[in-house]
């Protein structure tokens, strides 16, 4: 936990010049004058969180605005005004922070992407101390977390963002031992389909009063068929994924084929020369009828005019 | 039609507009939950249904977890009366199958 600015700026000084270190140092100024006195869940002092958010945007090699927009993103909300914040700091700081918390408010997606950013580098740090917010708030954070944080993430290009949200968000909503066979079990889903659901019970379980277990058994007994369902249409694509290679030319299942029906030849010309005669007369024309077949449906070769169209 | 799906979807026309969560819908239906969910991918999968969590910031205040609901779309709710009045129907018909039957007996 830092509360100084010392180390933020060290981190900057190779990039930025003298006007926006002296910038970043003004915007920590105020924000530290601002939440002095005020703590985090965690017991810390409020400024360590407003740091961070800047180092995390730091280390994503943000511009000036950015981080002083990560160092004050808090402050309105503390009772700072924000026509004084765009007075001080312009307004284009001033736009990012506003920015923000309308976002928090549920406001539309903005178009400038360093309000994702700083949106993801606060959520991100929240992440990182959730362990001091009551259960429920951790579920819940969690849940977004998921669902909104991720992706844009994702989107942003971040993918060592969003692991470590995936990560630190499945943890939190892992409902407890009794979850984990459901989980275990849930493997057999396609991983689209299991996130999905996986997240889906996990609350639904903190919800569930009593007879837990009788929750977990009903689910598990539902596992088997579910996945027949889900994997239902990848099916398809799956089985034809494995044949097109396998008949790509006639020669290929012939060759697989060979060694079997040449034992199989051999081994009843053995008893009867006859029937191994009628065996070679028969089945290899059946089979290659069948290859036939299996090629035409997978596309690989045309059917012929047998004029019974 | 099996019967745990006319269960499900007889809950849904009951309030049409409506939209329930998972708990709800295997109190409402009795069905084991993985019966239950097994026929929300189904009607899912065929557009019957929609589903969504509940903005997860909406409910910090009412002190519970988030819910994933589910709701008839449009489509759905048609398909899903035809369905249900033709099982009422096959219901009915048997019922008059069996009253015969044993009149003739």
């Amino acid at each position: 936990m830092e509360t100084t600015i010392g180390p933020l700026l060290g981190r900057l000084a190779d990039r930025f010049d003298d006007g926006d270190l002296k910038l970043v140092e003004r915007a920590y100024r105020r924000a530290a004058k601002h939440h002095a006195g005020h703590l985090r869940h965690s017991g810390d002092p409020y400024i360590s969180h407003p740091i961070e958010v800047a180092t995390l945007a730091a280390t994503a090699k943000a511009d000036a605005a950015t981080v002083c927009a990560a160092l004050l993103h808090d402050i309105v909300g503390a009772g700072y005004d924000l026509d004084v914040l765009r007075a001080e700091f312009g307004a284009e700081i001033a736009g990012l922070v506003a920015s923000v918390m309308a976002l928090d408010q549920g406001g539309p997606t903005p178009s400038d992407q360093r309000v994702m950013l700083l949106k993801l580098f606060d959520r991100l740090h929240n992440m990182r101390t959730i362990e001091h917010l009551p259960p429920r708030k951790q579920r819940l954070k969690s849940l977004n977390t998921l669902e909104w944080f991720v992706p844009v993430a994702r989107r942003l290009d971040l993918e060592p963002v969003a692991v470590e949200l995936e990560r630190l968000a499945h943890d939190r909503l892992d409902p407890g031992r009794g979850f984990m066979a459901v989980r275990a079990a849930s493997m057999v889903f396609p991983s689209s389909a299991r996130d999905r659901y996986l997240q889906e019970w996990s609350v639904q379980f903190a919800e569930v009063d009593g007879r837990r277990g009788v929750y977990i058994i009903e689910t598990l007994c539902g596992v088997p068929g579910m996945a027949v369902l889900l994997w239902r249409p990848h099916a398809r694509v799956l089985i034809r994924k494995i044949l097109t290679p396998a008949f790509a030319t006639r020669g290929r299942p012939w060759l697989a084929l060979a060694p079997f029906l040449a034992w199989v030849t051999y081994q009843m010309g053995r008893s009867s020369l006859a029937d191994a005669f009628a065996f070679v007369l028969t089945i290899p024309p059946a089979l290659s009828a069948l290859i036939t077949r299996i090629r035409i449906h997978l596309g690989l070769e045309r059917e012929r005019d047998t004029g019974n169209g | 039609m099996t019967s745990p799906t006319l269960k499900v979807i007889e809950v849904f026309l009951a309030e049409p507009d409506r939209e329930f969560y998972g708990l709800e819908l295997r109190a409402a239906t009795g069905l084991a939950n993985g019966t239950l969910y097994k026929r929300l991918m189904d009607l899912e999968a065929y557009g019957w249904l929609e589903s969504r969590w509940e903005y997860p910031d909406a409910d910090e205040r009412a002190g519970r977890p988030p819910r994933r609901y589910y709701r008839l779309t449009r489509e759905g709710a048609v398909q899903a009366r035809e369905k249900a009045e033709g099982a009422a129907r096959a219901r009915a018909r048997g019922g008059l199958r069996a009253r015969l039957g044993t009149q003739g007996a």
